[in-house]
C-alpha cells in the first residue's frame, strides 16, 4: 500500500466514508476537497483589507512566486495559519454531522 | 491665606456673596452663591481644593464633606428603587441595557428635578452618591462604569449650569479677553501657565475646539493650540471635515472671534484629494441630513441629539452608523464630545437591535387602556388553551413570576398540537365527486406559519370541511366563531373570526397573530405587521388600489396570492424588506418566490402567466357584461356586478376583485343550479336576505353546502341593494324575466370559495393542488409515491409512475435547495451584520447576546425548522425509494450515509455561495470569478491529480492544527488556477500530505476493542440478562430467590469479563496477522522484546504491510495511555508475541481502552 493510499484509507475512516464503494467514496472526497478549497479562499479574501486585496489579486492573475505570496498573507492576516486550520477542523466537523 | 482661599475671597468680593456657602445648604440656597464661582475652577474639577487646602480651607472641605455624606443619605432615599432585585436581574445581562437606561433615567430625573434649588455641592455629592451607586449598580461591565462616569459628569455639569442659569449668574470668565477683565491673581505663574490660561479662558468663551457650519454646510473645527504671549496671538488649527485637511494660523483675540462669527476660517484641501472625499462626504451627507434632520440642526446649534433610527434595515443602518462614528470621531476634544459618545453607545444598542430584526429605537406605542384589556382578554382565552391540556399542575409551578411565565410558555409551545383548519371542496373534473382537499386557504396557511414560527409544533392538522370543527383540537378559520375560544375544562379550541360579531378587518391569521404576540410567544414586528394587514386584505376581499395594479396583477404579490404561502410571504416581508405587495415583481422575482418554475421533466409551469391571461381576460369581460346590464347602479353601492353562472358563459374569470377594478363596489354571483349565492361588498352590507347568513360586516352567502332549496329570487336580492329602484336592461332583464330558462342541470357551479377573497375568487375558477406553488403539494402525495416502488405498483404503472417520480424528486430536491439557501441567508445576514459592527466598532460592540445570535433568533429558527423539514421529507422519500428497490441492511446504511454526506457537503457549498453572493465592496466581482473558476477546474481535474490536493487538503482537516502547511493550502486554493497549470501538484501539498502521514502514523487507531465486543451475541445476551438483573434482584423477596439471582448475575459477569478477553486477543491478533493462522503461528512464539526493537527500527507507516509494522504500530499507539505506558515492553526476554497479546488483551478488558 504506498504512503497514499494509507493516508486515504485513513482519511475516508475519518470522514466517515469507510464502507461506501470506491466510486462513491471518490466523488464524496472530491467534493468536499472541492468545497473546502473555496472556503479556505473566501476565508482568505474575507479578511484582507482593500488595498491588500489589490495586491492579492495581482499576485493571483500575474502567477506569483508562492512563497512571495504566502509571506504576503502571513503578514497581512494575523493568525492565518491558525485561521485556515480552524476552517479545515470546523469543516470536518460538519462533515461528521448525523454520521 | 492660601492661593485657593484668595481666589475664594477674590470671588467673594466681586460677587458680594459672604463667605460661608461651606457651613450649610440652607445658608448658601438663601444668598444664591455658588461653588464654582466661588472657587473658580472648572465645574468638574473636583480634585482641585482637597490636595492644597489647608487650615481654615480644610476645615470647610471637612464641613463639605460632611454635608456630602448627608446628601448621600438623601439620595439613598430618592433612589430606592434601586433594589437588590433590579441589580440581580441587570447584572444576569440579557436586560442589562434596559436596566441601565431604566435607571439612568430615573438618576438624570431626580439630578434635574433638584437642579434648580441645588447648589453645586449638593450636585456634587449626589453625583457621588449616584456614580458610586451606579458604578456598583453595573460593576460587572467596565466600560458601563466609564459610560456612567461620562455621563454622570455631564448630567452634573448640566445640572449646575442649570441652577446656575435660573440664579441669573455665569460660570467663569466671560466676555473678551480685554484688558479691563479683571485678572485673577497667579502669583508665580511662569510664562507656560499663564499661556495655558489664557487658552483655556479662550476655550470658555468659544467652547473646547468649536464645531461650526459654513453657508454651505461645510463642517469645521477649530483647534486653540497656543498663545504667543507676546506677539498676543492664538495659534489655531483648522480642520476642514470634507478633506480632513488641516491648516495652522495665527491670529489676534479679536481677528479669531471675528473670523469665527463670520465663518470665514477655512482649511479646504485640493486637487484630487478633494474631489474624492466630496464625492464620498456627499454620499454621507445625504444619508446623513436626509435620515438625521434633528440631528444636523442640533449640531448646527452647537449641540448634539440622539441620533433616531427608523428602521431595521441593516444595510441602511450599517452606513450611517459608520457616519455616526466618522462624526463622533470629529468631535473628539470638542464640548460635545460626551454627548456626542453617548449617542454614538446609543445608536449602537439600537443597531444591534435593529439587527434582531426589531423596529430601532421606536417605542411601541402606548395602549390605551381598552386596548389593554382586549389584549389581556385574548392572552387569557390563549392560556385557557394551554390550562386545558395541563395534566399535572406540579408542571407549571415555579418560584417567582419571571419562571412561572417561563415554564408556561415553554408548556404552551409544547401542549398546543393537534389543529384542524377548513380545507376546500374540489370537484374530480370526471366523476364529479367533491372531494375535500389537504390545503388551507392563505388564512389557515398563515395563521399556521405564524404558530410554527413562535415554535409551536403544527405536524399534525386535520382539514375539515367549512363550518365543521374537531372536537380537542385547536381549530383554525373553521367557522362560527370570533377571537380566541377556549375553556379549561374542553380541550376543543377555536382561533376564527367567523362569528357573528366578527368585523371585516379580521382574519384568522390577525387573531392568531394577536394572540400570539399577547402570550409573549411572539414579538410583534413590522414585517409580520405587514404580513398581517395583507392577508387580513386578501382574506377580505379588501384590495387597496387594486385599480392601479390588477393590470399587473400577474406580476404582483397581492395579484398572485393564490400561488403563495406563509414562508413565501415571509420572505416577501421581511427578508426582501418588502412593505408594499402590489409593486411589480422581476422576472427574476417572480422565479425566487415560485410563481414561475420548471418541473423536472416537463415543461416551465407559470402561474404568473395564467394570472396574466385572467386579467386581460376580465378586462374585456367587464365592459361587454356592462353591455349586457350586468353591471347596474344603486345608490348604497355604487356599481354592482352580477355574475349569473345559470346558463351564461362566465366570461369574468377575475371574479369580485376584477369588478372592483372596473369600478364596481359590490359583486353578486348567482348560481341557481348549485342553489347558491355570493355577494360581497366594500362597504357594510345593509341588507338582511331571506336565506343564507351574513359574514363579518361586508358579506352574505348561501353556500353550495347548503342544500335547502333556493327560495329566494336574484330580482330580490338585486332589488334590496338598489333600495327597489332596480331597472334591469339586456340580458340580466331577459333573465330576471325567465330564470328557469337559463337553467341548467350540469355544470354546477358555486361561488369559487366559501369566501370571496379567498383564492379561487380571484380567478373565479377551482384550482388543483398540484397546480400550485412546488411547495404546495399534499401532504403524504410523496409517501405514495415511494410506497408504489416499494408496492409493486410501479411496474403495473410503468413510465407513467416513475415519470410522476421523478417529478416528484425533482420538486423535493428544488424545495430542498431554496430551503437550505433561505436558512443559510438569514443566518448569514444576521450574523454578519452583528460582526460587521462588532469589526468595526471592536469590543465596544461585543456582547454575548450578539455572539449567540444564530441559536436565539427567531427568524433563524424558522427558517432552520422549514429546512429541517425539507431535509427530513427529501431524506424519506430517497430511503423509501431505496426500501422500495429491495434495498435492505448494509446497503441502505451505505445509503443513508451517502444522503447525509452529500446534504451536509451541500450545506457548506451553500453557505460559500451565500458568503460570496453576499461579499460587498470592489471586489466582489473578482471573488465571484474566481470561486466560479475554482470550481470549474477543480471539477475538469481528473481524479489522479485531485488526490494530491485531496489528501493534503483533507488531511489538514482531519489533523486540524500543527501540520505547518495550513498557509501553503490556504494560498493552494486561491492559486489553484496556477498550481493546476504548473503541474506542480504534489510538489505545493508536500507539506500538508507529509505531516497528515506522521498524524496517522501516531494517532489512527487500529484495533476497535470495544466495538467488537459489541458484535459479540453472546456478550449482548449477557447485557440483557445482567439488565434484567439488575432491576430484578432487588425486588426479590425470598431470601432463596435472591440468592439464586446474585450468583446468576456473578456468573454472568465473569462470563462477560471472560468473553471480553477472548474477544480481545482475537482483535488484536486480527490486526497483527489478519485471517492468516499460518502467519500468526510463525510468530506468536517468538520474542515480542526483538520484534518490537525490528518494528520501530522502520517507519510503520510505510510497514503496515509488515508484522513488525503493525506490532509496532500497537506499541505507539499504547505507549502514552495510562494503564498501559509502563506495561508495553516485555515483562522479560522469553515473554513470546502471544504472551504479549494476552497481557494487552488482559489489561482492556476491564474497560481501560476502547480502541488502540
Amino acid at each position: 500500500m504506498t504512503q497514499q493510499n494509507t493516508i486515504q484509507k485513513n482519511l475516508l475512516d475519518e470522514m466517515g466514508l469507510s464502507g461506501l464503494p470506491p466510486e462513491e467514496q471518490e466523488r464524496l472526497l472530491s467534493k468536499m476537497t472541492g468545497v473546502l478549497l473555496k472556503k479556505l479562499f473566501l476565508g482568505t479574501m474575507e479578511r484582507l483589507k482593500d488595498a491588500d486585496r489589490e495586491i492579492f489579486k495581482n499576485m493571483m492573475d500575474t502567477e506569483a512566486n508562492l512563497a512571495e505570496v504566502e509571506n504576503f498573507l502571513r503578514g497581512k492576516i494575523e493568525n492565518y495559519e491558525q485561521i485556515l486550520e480552524e476552517v479545515a477542523a470546523d469543516f470536518k466537523e460538519k462533515m461528521k454531522k448525523g454520521l | 491665606m492660601d492661593e485657593t482661599g484668595k481666589i475664594a475671597a477674590g470671588r467673594k468680593e466681586d460677587k458680594g456673596v459672604p463667605y460661608s456657602y461651606l457651613d450649610s445648604v440652607e445658608t448658601k440656597k438663601a444668598e444664591g452663591a455658588t461653588f464654582m464661582n466661588a472657587l473658580n475652577l472648572p465645574i468638574m474639577d473636583r480634585s482641585v481644593g482637597a490636595d492644597f487646602l489647608q487650615g481654615e480651607a480644610l476645615q470647610k472641605e471637612k464641613n463639605r464633606r460632611e454635608l456630602v455624606k448627608q446628601i448621600k443619605e438623601e439620595i439613598s432615599a430618592l433612589v430606592g428603587p434601586l433594589k437588590e432585585e433590579a441589580k440581580k436581574k441587570a447584572l444576569r445581562g440579557e436586560n442589562r441595557d434596559a436596566s441601565f437606561d431604566k435607571a439612568l433615567g430615573k438618576l438624570s430625573t431626580a439630578f434635574f428635578e433638584s437642579a434648580g434649588e441645588a447648589d453645586y455641592p449638593e450636585l456634587l455629592g449626589k453625583s457621588e452618591v449616584l456614580q458610586e451607586r451606579m458604578l456598583n449598580f453595573f460593576r460587572d461591565g467596565q466600560s458601563i462604569g466609564k459610560l456612567v462616569n461620562k455621563t454622570f459628569e455631564k448630567i452634573v455639569t448640566n445640572a449646575a449650569e442649570n441652577a446656575i442659569k435660573e440664579k441669573g449668574e455665569k460660570i467663569g470668565p466671560e466676555g473678551s479677553l480685554d484688558s479691563s477683565k479683571p485678572e485673577l491673581p497667579k502669583p508665580g505663574e511662569s510664562a507656560e501657565e499663564k499661556e495655558q490660561r489664557i487658552i483655556e479662558e479662550l476655550k470658555k468663551k468659544f467652547g473646547n475646539n468649536p464645531v461650526y457650519f459654513d453657508e454651505e454646510e461645510n463642517i469645521y473645527k477649530v483647534v486653540f493650540d497656543a498663545y504667543d504671549l507676546d506677539k498676543k496671538t492664538f495659534r489655531v488649527f483648522i480642520r476642514y471635515r470634507t478633506t480632513s485637511k488641516e491648516v495652522k494660523q495665527r491670529w489676534s483675540e479679536e481677528e479669531l472671534e471675528l473670523k469665527l462669527q463670520n465663518k470665514e476660517i477655512h482649511a479646504e484641501g485640493s486637487g484630487k484629494e478633494k474631489e474624492d472625499r466630496e464625492a464620498y462626504e456627499n454620499s454621507k451627507k445625504e444619508i446623513i441630513f436626509g435620515k438625521f434632520p434633528d440631528m444636523v440642526r442640533k449640531w448646527k446649534e452647537g449641540r448634539v441629539i440622539r441620533v433616531k433610527l427608523k428602521k431595521a434595515n441593516l444595510d441602511e443602518i450599517v452606513r450611517p452608523t459608520v457616519m455616526i462614528k466618522d462624526y463622533h470621531d470629529f468631535l473628539r476634544g470638542t464640548d460635545v464630545n460626551e454627548e456626542a459618545n453617548k449617542i454614538f453607545e446609543d445608536a449602537i444598542r439600537e443597531i444591534v437591535e435593529a439587527t434582531k430584526g426589531e423596529m430601532a429605537n421606536e417605542k411601541t406605542p402606548e395602549l390605551t387602556p381598552e386596548e389593554k384589556d382586549k389584549e389581556r382578554e385574548i392572552a387569557r382565552a390563549g392560556s385557557q388553551i394551554t390550562l386545558s391540556r395541563i395534566k399535572n399542575w406540579d408542571e407549571i409551578n415555579a418560584q417567582t413570576q419571571q419562571e412561572g411565565d417561563e415554564k408556561f410558555l415553554q408548556k404552551t409551545r409544547e401542549l398546543w398540537k393537534g389543529f384542524a383548519v377548513h380545507g376546500n371542496l374540489q370537484r374530480n373534473e370526471k366523476t364529479g365527486e367533491r372531494t375535500l382537499t389537504n390545503y388551507a386557504d392563505l388564512d389557515g396557511k398563515c395563521a399556521l406559519g405564524l404558530l410554527e414560527l413562535a415554535g409551536i409544533n403544527t405536524k399534525d392538522i386535520k382539514y375539515v370541511k367549512q363550518g365543521y370543527y374537531e372536537e380537542g383540537r385547536i381549530n383554525l378559520d373553521t367557522g362560527d366563531r370570533d377571537g380566541v375560544v377556549a375553556g379549561i375544562e374542553d380541550k376543543t379550541a377555536f382561533i376564527d373570526h367567523h362569528g357573528e360579531q366578527s368585523k371585516s378587518d379580521t382574519s384568522t391569521a390577525k387573531k392568531t397573530y394577536e394572540l400570539l404576540v399577547s402570550l409573549g410567544l411572539l414579538q410583534k414586528t413590522e414585517y409580520l405587521d405587514n404580513l398581517v394587514k395583507f392577508v387580513n386584505q386578501i382574506d377580505n376581499a379588501d384590495y387597496p388600489g387594486v385599480e392601479k395594479y390588477f393590470e399587473n396583477s400577474w406580476k404582483t404579490i397581492a395579484g398572485l396570492n393564490r400561488f403563495c404561502d406563509f414562508k413565501t410571504l415571509k420572505i416577501f416581508f421581511e427578508k426582501d424588506k418588502n412593505p408594499d405587495p402590489t409593486r411589480d415583481l422581476s422576472e427574476g422575482e417572480l422565479k425566487k418566490y415560485g410563481f414561475i418554475y420548471t418541473r423536472k421533466g416537463k415543461e416551465v409551469k407559470n402561474n404568473s402567466e395564467r394570472q396574466k391571461a385572467i386579467a386581460e381576460k376580465a378586462s374585456k369581460a367587464l365592459p361587454e357584461m356592462e353591455r349586457d346590464g350586468f353591471i347596474i347602479q344603486s345608490y348604497k353601492y355604487g356599481k354592482i356586478g352580477v355574475e349569473v353562472n345559470s346558463g351564461f358563459d362566465r366570461n369574468n374569470p377575475g371574479g369580485y376583485v376584477a369588478a372592483k377594478a372596473y369600478g364596481c363596489n359590490a359583486y353578486v354571483i348567482w348560481n341557481a343550479d348549485s342553489r347558491s349565492f355570493f355577494i360581497s361588498t366594500d362597504r357594510e352590507l345593509q341588507e338582511e336576505f331571506s336565506q343564507g347568513k351574513k359574514v363579518r360586516d361586508r358579506m352574505w352567502i348561501k353556500p353550495m353546502h347548503d342544500k335547502g332549496e333556493l327560495t329566494i329570487t336574484l330580482k330580490e336580492i338585486l332589488n334590496k341593494m338598489t333600495d327597489g329602484k332596480l331597472t334591469p336592461a339586456g340580458k340580466l332583464k331577459e333573465y330576471l324575466e325567465n330564470p328557469e330558462k337559463y337553467m341548467k342541470a350540469a355544470e354546477a357551479k358555486e361561488p369559487t370559495e366559501y369566501e370571496l377573497g379567498e383564492e379561487g375568487d380571484w380567478h373565479g375558477e377551482k384550482k388543483k393542488e398540484e397546480e400550485k406553488l412546488p411547495e404546495l403539494g399534499r401532504e403524504g402525495d410523496w409517501h405514495g409515491v415511494g410506497k408504489a416502488a416499494e408496492s409493486g405498483e410501479k411496474k403495473k404503472d410503468g413510465g407513467e409512475l416513475e415519470k410522476e417520480r421523478k417529478e416528484r424528486l425533482g420538486k423535493i430536491e428544488g424545495e430542498l435547495i431554496r430551503a437550505r439557501k433561505d436558512y443559510l441567508e438569514m443566518e448569514y445576514k444576521k450574523k454578519s451584520s452583528y460582526s460587521k459592527l462588532k469589526n468595526f466598532f471592536g469590543t465596544m460592540f461585543s456582547d454575548r447576546r450578539y455572539e449567540r445570535l444564530g441559536e436565539e433568533d427567531q427568524d433563524i429558527a424558522y427558517y432552520k425548522k422549514e429546512y429541517d423539514k425539507k431535509l427530513l421529507e427529501h431524506k424519506t422519500f430517497l430511503l423509501e425509494e431505496a426500501v422500495g428497490k429491495g434495498i435492505a441492511g448494509e446497503k441502505l446504511g451505505e445509503k443513508l450515509k451517502t444522503i447525509v454526506l452529500e446534504e451536509n457537503i451541500a450545506l457548506e457549498d451553500t453557505e460559500v455561495e451565500v458568503r460570496v453572493e453576499n461579499f460587498e465592496g470592489r471586489y466582489a466581482g473578482f471573488v465571484k470569478e474566481s470561486v466560479k473558476d475554482m470550481s470549474e477546474r477543480w471539477e475538469k481535474l481528473h481524479w489522479a491529480e485531485k488526490t494530491g490536493i485531496v489528501v493534503s487538503v483533507l488531511g489538514m482537516a482531519t489533523i486540524a492544527v500543527g501540520t505547518g502547511g495550513a498557509v501553503a493550502i490556504g494560498i493552494g486554493a486561491a492559486m489553484l488556477k496556477s498550481i493546476i497549470k504548473s503541474e506542480k501538484i504534489p510538489q505545493f501539498f508536500k507539506k500538508t500530505k507529509e505531516a497528515a502521514a506522521e498524524y496517522y502514523n501516531h494517532t489512527l487507531p487500529v484495533v476497535e476493542l470495544e466495538n467488537n465486543l459489541k458484535l459479540d451475541p453472546r456478550i449482548q445476551e449477557s447485557n440483557k440478562e445482567l439488565a434484567w438483573l439488575n432491576q430484578r434482584i432487588p425486588k426479590a423477596q425470598e431470601e432463596e430467590d435472591l440468592d439464586r439471582l446474585v450468583k446468576r448475575k456473578q456468573f454472568l459477569e465473569n462470563q462477560k469479563e471472560l468473553l471480553s478477553y477472548i474477544n480481545n486477543v482475537v482483535s488484536i491478533r486480527s490486526y497483527i496477522a489478519g485471517k492468516n493462522k499460518k502467519e500468526w503461528d510463525g510468530i506468536a512464539k517468538k520474542p515480542i522484546g526483538k520484534l518490537l526493537k525490528t518494528g520501530r527500527g522502520v517507519k510503520t507507516a510505510q510497514n503496515e504491510g509488515s508484522l513488525e509494522g503493525r506490532i509496532s504500530k500497537i506499541h505507539d499507539n499504547l505507549k502514552n495511555i495510562d494503564g498501559f505506558k509502563e506495561k508495553l515492553n516485555p515483562l522479560n526476554e522469553k515473554e513470546t508475541v502471544d504472551d504479549w497479546v494476552r497481557r494487552l488483551a488482559r489489561i482492556a478488558r476491564k474497560g481501560e481502552i476502547g480502541r488502540i
